[in-house]
């Protein structure tokens, strides 16, 4: 720790912290454009001047953002050099600016707005004519708005730093000096669409995100990315119940201030997705839309004459990697206490591709959320005892949790799946799975769901609806619950909070863990350290 | 991507040679020397000539780009046998550089930036050459003329237009 001035009042913060990162954890703002926490500072923009003492009772103009916090440092931040400099600063970043906020998609979360407002002269002295460079397309997901630029690098830092792909550059010298990617070697890596967020300005836009409602019309809800393992932390906006954009939040401990581009565009794959109107139930060899309580009676009465027949272990249970830590464990119970000693399973998702970037950003080979909190919950971690109890004529029915849209049964799966008396399933759309079932639930698609999930690491996090279930569907925990009250049982609360206090207090690594501790950075289960952070 | 240009195998071994003054993981600082190699060979840059360089250093080509385009001694385009600039910097500009630009424009048929169609002479605007207490100053290749007037210059063309 560092005892250090600040306008004459004393602070204590962290030795070697940077400046203006201290300063934030006091609650006072240093203005900037090219700083940013994630990135090596750059001292290039100017904005961030402060004063300093650098030789008893004298003072010097430095960069804030260069500063490492050293014990017995003297600062002014609000000294008449200082705020004439950030006023200068400001003039000069928007002589060529085409102030064309009205119709900017950064307008509202413009750190040039916001700085114009506090620290600019409220009308130009440019007389001359301002440069209009035109718009470019830097690559499938980013397009540069040229004129609204302050060159502050971080967009090239971020290619060079982080994804290592070195795509962006400022070309040019002086007032024509502008950021280019080469000829032929367009923005296009795995990380592509974070330069937009960090983009101080509105220069650099998503086209997924251009000429959408203002930005103040939405409700910001903090949850998970449902795209892999890594379990990045997000917020998406929403609204009128349709999800407008997804941004990474920060986690240092997870997923740093970054999310890789197929995990913030698929929510449109989602959203988009051809949902399951109502409850299906098999009639005469084909799925037919009935009503919830038909279809319920049709899955306890099918369960029932399972047990019946067969014996208590003839009914078995398959989570999935898609669904919460909540709803995985219900369905175990459900198995346990309605079915009697039944088999449990996961049916994991092929793995995909693996991918680290030069700062140790990690994509997970495994493109389901939740496989890790799944088999905790389940006690399984594949299919083998489900498909050797099919096999061998032990398993004769099944109650499987589906809800992946981009899931399609292996060929061994299906076969085996079609050979069973009963199949219950929860899935989102009419899937392959569903087209074997005896009766379809329509669950929850990850946006719609409340829980946690725990990621590759083993960090328990949590996720957060961003709407109610899209039209005849339920929540998942729900349907498990009336089942089970159905099948006689006692399946207490379905709220997933409680669900989770019940869990910490039977499933091994869990034990503690509650809504609040979990928070919105999650913990790691067992209370274990993550063996590496994964952020970069 | 655009496809690399190739040096002839001469240039080649002064790239080396240039590579070899810098420690291997600082071989990007070569940059300048192997633009101006490079112009050597094909009296421009072209990106393909970018991607030559950037893949002799390693780096990836908008880099080398960022270099050539601001420095204006690189040409991105091709030009005449000799490049004609005058510094148009506000020093030079007090001196009365424009007179010297316009008399030159002239003379030789051509505007800001433009070729003789002979393939002789390129007219060209620059910033500071460091000579302002001798201005009006022209840059003629890699030479430097300064105190000029209407007469000096026709004497260089002259010179030039013989030689
Ligand atoms: S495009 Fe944005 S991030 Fe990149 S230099 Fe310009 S203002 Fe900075
Ligand atoms: S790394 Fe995984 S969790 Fe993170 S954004 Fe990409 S797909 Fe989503
Ligand atoms: S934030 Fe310090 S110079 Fe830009
Ligand atoms: S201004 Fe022309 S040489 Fe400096």
């Amino acid at each position: 720790m560092a005892t250090i001035t600040i306008d004459d009042r004393q602070y204590t913060v962290e030795e070697g912290r940077n400046l203006i990162d201290a300063a934030a954890d006091l609650g006072i703002d240093i203005p900037h454009f090219c700083y940013h926490p994630g990135l090596a500072p750059d001292g290039n923009c100017r904005m961030c001047l402060t004063e300093m003492e650098i030789r008893p009772g004298q003072f010097g103009i430095v960069t804030s953002c260069t500063i490492r916090i050293k014990d017995g440092m003297n600062f002014r931040f609000n000294s008449p050099a200082v705020l004439d400099n950030r006023k200068g600063i400001m003039e000069f970043l928007l002589i060529n600016h085409p102030l064309d906020c009205p119709w900017c998609d950064q307008a509202g979360e413009c750190k040039l707005q916001d700085h114009s407002f506090d620290h600019g002269r409220g009308h130009s002295r440019f007389v001359e004519t301002k440069r209009v460079p035109p718009k470019k397309d830097l690559g499938p997901h980013i397009t540069l708005y040229t004129t609204r630029c302050i060159l502050c690098q971080r967009c090239t830092r971020f290619c060079d730093e982080i994804t290592g792909t070195s795509e962006l550059g400022v070309v040019q010298m002086g007032s024509k000096s502008e950021i280019a990617t080469f000829e032929g070697v367009p923005l296009d890596n795995k990380m592509s669409a974070n330069v937009a967020d960090i983009c101080p300005v509105g220069a650099l836009v998503t086209k997924d995100f251009l000429y959408k409602p203002r930005i103040w019309h939405y409700e910001k809800v903090n949850t998970l990315c449902p795209g892999c393992a890594t379990g990045c932390n997000t917020t998406l906006e929403v609204l009128h119940q349709k999800i407008y954009r997804t941004r990474p939040r920060h986690n240092e401990a997870v997923n740093g201030h970054w999310m890789c581009d197929e995990g913030r565009f698929c929510y449109h794959d989602w959203q988009d997705a051809d949902r399951l109107q109502s409850p299906l139930k098999r009639v005469d060899g084909e799925l037919r839309q009935v009503t919830w309580p038909d279809a319920m009676d049709a899955a306890v009465s099918g369960i029932r004459s399972v047990l019946d027949g067969e014996g208590d272990s003839a009914m078995g249970v398959v989570g999935s990697s898609m669904a919460t830590n909540e709803e995985n464990y219900l369905l175990s119970k459900l198995g346990k206490e309605a079915f009697g000693s039944s088999t449990t399973g996961l049916n994991r998702k092929p793995d995909g591709e693996a991918w680290t970037s030069k700062s140790g950003f990690r994509i997970a080979a495994d493109k389901a959320p939740n496989s890790r909190g799944a088999g905790d919950m389940l006690g399984a971690d594949s299919l083998d005892d489900i498909l050797r109890g099919i096999g061998d004529g032990t398993i004769r029915g099944l109650y499987v949790l589906g809800g992946d849209i981009g899931q399609t049964l292996p060929p061994e799966v299906a076969e085996a799946f079609g050979k069973l008396d009963f199949l219950v399933v929860h899935d989102v759309r009419l899937s392959d799975l569903a087209d074997l079932a005896d009766v379809v639930f329509p669950g929850a698609i990850p946006f719609e769901k409340n829980g946690t999930m725990t990621n590759a690491q083993g960090r328990v996090q949590r996720l957060n609806p961003a709407f109610p279930q899209a039209g005849g569907a339920r929540e998942d925990g729900a349907i498990l619950g009336y089942v089970g009250q159905r099948m006689g049982i006692e399946m207490g609360g379905t709220d997933p909070a409680e669900i989770l206090e019940e869990i910490s207090g039977r499933v091994e690594g869990y034990g503690g863990l509650t809504y609040d501790l979990v928070g919105d950075q999650g913990v790691m289960k067992g209370g274990e350290e993550p063996s590496e952070a994964a952020g970069g | 991507m655009t496809a690399p240009l190739e040096f002839t195998d001469a240039a080649r071994e002064r790239a080396v040679e240039i590579l070899s003054r810098y420690p291997a993981e600082y071989k990007k600082s070569a940059v300048v020397p192997l633009l101006h190699l490079a112009q050597e060979e094909w009296g421009y840059i072209s990106p393909e000539a970018m991607a030559c360089v950037a893949g002799l250093i390693d780096c990836s080509p908008v880099k080398v780009a960022e270099i050539a385009t601001f420095y204006p001694m690189f040409n991105k385009e091709p030009v005449g046998e000799n490049v004609l600039a005058v510094c148009h910097t506000l020093p030079c500009a007090l001196t009365g550089c424009a007179g010297i630009f316009d008399h030159l424009s002239e003379r030789l048929g051509i505007g800001l930036g433009e070729t003789t169609e002979d393939g002789r002479f390129t007219l060209r605007k620059s910033e500071c050459l460091a000579a302002c207490d001798r201005g009006p100053v022209l840059l003629v290749n890699r030479r430097l003329h300064t105190h000029l007037t209407p007469d000096k210059v026709d004497e260089i063309i002259d010179g030039l237009e013989e030689g």
